[in-house]
């Protein structure tokens, strides 16, 4: 075991979240260390699509702090020596019937409202924009602003960038034991390898998160969903950016009780399209959401539903092949909303609950965590975001 | 074999003879063509394993790219096209 080395901060965990941390802390001069267990963007950040997403938000202040973090990727793209394949082409959820178009026609009224440059087409406008699209598909909600990246090249991007600012990063080095001095303040970190007295902890452990927790006695409740994704062969351009299903955010957000036409397994399943176009000209296919514990195994008949799911609304694809699965944890929270937050144990903070949001937010989590542990004022309110929240039930 | 086991197919245009049961890709290589598609670098690329592993030998067949050439019977009037890789199209 070595001797102890002495940082201003402890990041833990090295995906999108905990590798942002590192870089805003590296960048406001902070001696800063991560460590991560496995690899970088080994859990589920090498897992994902991707996406820096606004228009599946809730508006208000889900949808402000989405904003602030996808206006900083232009900048921290620009910042880092990795190409991070950051693209803005915008996103389109499509409208399947009339009751979801004067739904979509409201939420449009409100996100307007906050600032965002959203759009309803018509059915005409919706096959102007992807031709490919199933002909009865009604009309679709247009978000200019949105956009898509590597994960994995995010990830390396910051890390590389934050140690070119003086960070460490200590990989494969599960955290062991992290002890508080007698005033029940951080006090030291351990890993399997290496001790490192610190007085702020970030646990940026997503679905891991709650066995950080544990350490120090606080009872996180994250729970890792799974989701499954598909890789189809690279192929003609089938849609030009980023295409999601309205009806499933409707069935998800609103209390009216609407539900979508869908098969049993697809409502069983949580299957909802996300049709998503890679750089390198191949499709990803999506959505599933189960609670299945830790299990990254993707399960035939998930898959076919999510693929039938697509070729409802791209009947085009139906001869096209898949090459490849992965499935991926996402760390669920019961309000859908980060924990982004202090804690009772002073210099411990955590950063992690984003479920399928955590590459969007993911700049504007560690600008956060890095104002907080400054003590600069913050970027935006983090009361909602507080663990604190979900005491007294 | 008697004439009435060949037919044409239909090559970026031209039209050669295939056989009854042969795959596209055999019908190609019996007529010396090689090259069936190109990759985004614009390199030749023709039959390499010859049994669906490889999808060496895309091309598009009646319209609908990456279509391996050698798990593809050749059927009468069957219209086959060089696949370029840097710009694929659907031409259906």
């Amino acid at each position: 075991m070595k001797s102890n080395t002495i940082a201003d901060a402890v990041v833990i965990g090295g995906g999108v979240v905990g590798t942002a941390i590192t870089y805003f802390l590296a960048r406001n001069n902070m001696e800063v260390i991560l460590v991560e267990k496995g690899a970088i963007a080994s859990g589920t950040s090498g897992r994902c699509e991707g996406d820096v997403l606004v228009s599946d938000k809730v508006h208000g202040f889900d949808c402000r702090l989405t904003k602030l973090s996808q206006d900083l990727f232009p900048e921290i793209a620009n910042e880092l020596d990795y190409d991070i394949s950051w693209t803005r082409k915008g996103s389109l959820l499509a409208i399947e019937n009339e009751e979801e178009m004067e739904e979509a026609k409201k939420l449009c009224t409100q996100l307007t409202a906050e600032g965002l440059p959203v759009r309803i087409l018509d059915q005409y406008e919706v096959h102007e924009d992807e031709p490919y699209l199933a002909p009865d598909i009604v009309g679709g909600m247009e978000t200019d602003c949105d956009g898509s990246l590597n994960p994995m090249a995010l990830a390396y991007g910051l890390v590389h960038g934050a140690k070119k600012m003086g960070a460490r990063v200590s990989t494969h080095s599960a955290v062991t034991d992290i002890r508080l001095d007698a005033n029940g303040c951080i006090e030291r970190v351990a890993t399997e390898r290496e001790k490192f007295v610190t007085n702020h902890v970030v646990n940026a452990a997503g679905v891991w998160a709650p066995e950080i927790g544990k350490l120090v006695g606080l009872d996180i409740p994250i729970k890792p969903r799974q989701g499954q994704l598909l890789v189809a062969e690279r192929t003609f351009s089938v849609a030009r950016r980023k295409v999601m299903e309205f009806g499933y955010m409707m069935a998800k957000f609103q209390s009216s009780g609407y539900t979508r036409d869908v098969t049993p397994e697809m409502e069983k399943y949580g299957i909802a399209l996300v049709f998503e176009p890679t750089e390198a000209k191949n499709f990803l296919i999506g959505s599933s959401r189960r609670f299945v514990g830790m299990d990254t195994s993707c399960h035939i008949d998930v898959l076919q539903a999510m693929a039938q799911r697509a070729i409802r609304f791209f009947p085009v694809i139906e001869d096209i092949k898949i090459i490849r699965s992965y499935a991926g944890l996402r760390p669920f929270t019961p309000d859908h909303l980060p924990i982004i937050s202090e804690t009772e144990i002073p210099g411990f903070y955590v950063a992690a609950g984003h479920e399928g949001d955590g590459i969007g937010l993911s700049l504007i989590t560690g600008k956060l965590i890095s104002q907080m542990i400054c003590e600069q004022p913050l970027a935006i309110t983090t009361e909602p975001l507080k663990l604190s929240r979900f005491k007294d039930g | 074999m008697d004439s009435g086991d060949k037919f044409e197919i239909e090559v970026d245009g031209k039209t050669i003879l295939a056989r009854k049961g042969q795959t596209i890709a055999e019908a190609l290589l019996a007529n010396g063509l090689r090259a069936l598609r190109t990759t985004r670098k614009q390199a030749p690329r023709g039959v390499y394993c010859g049994m669906g592993i490889c999808y060496e030998c895309r091309m598009i067949v009646n319209g609908i790219p990456n279509v391996r050439t050698c798990m593809t019977m050749a059927t009468p009037a069957c219209k086959v096209t060089t696949q370029d890789d840097s710009r694929i199209t659907l031409e259906k």
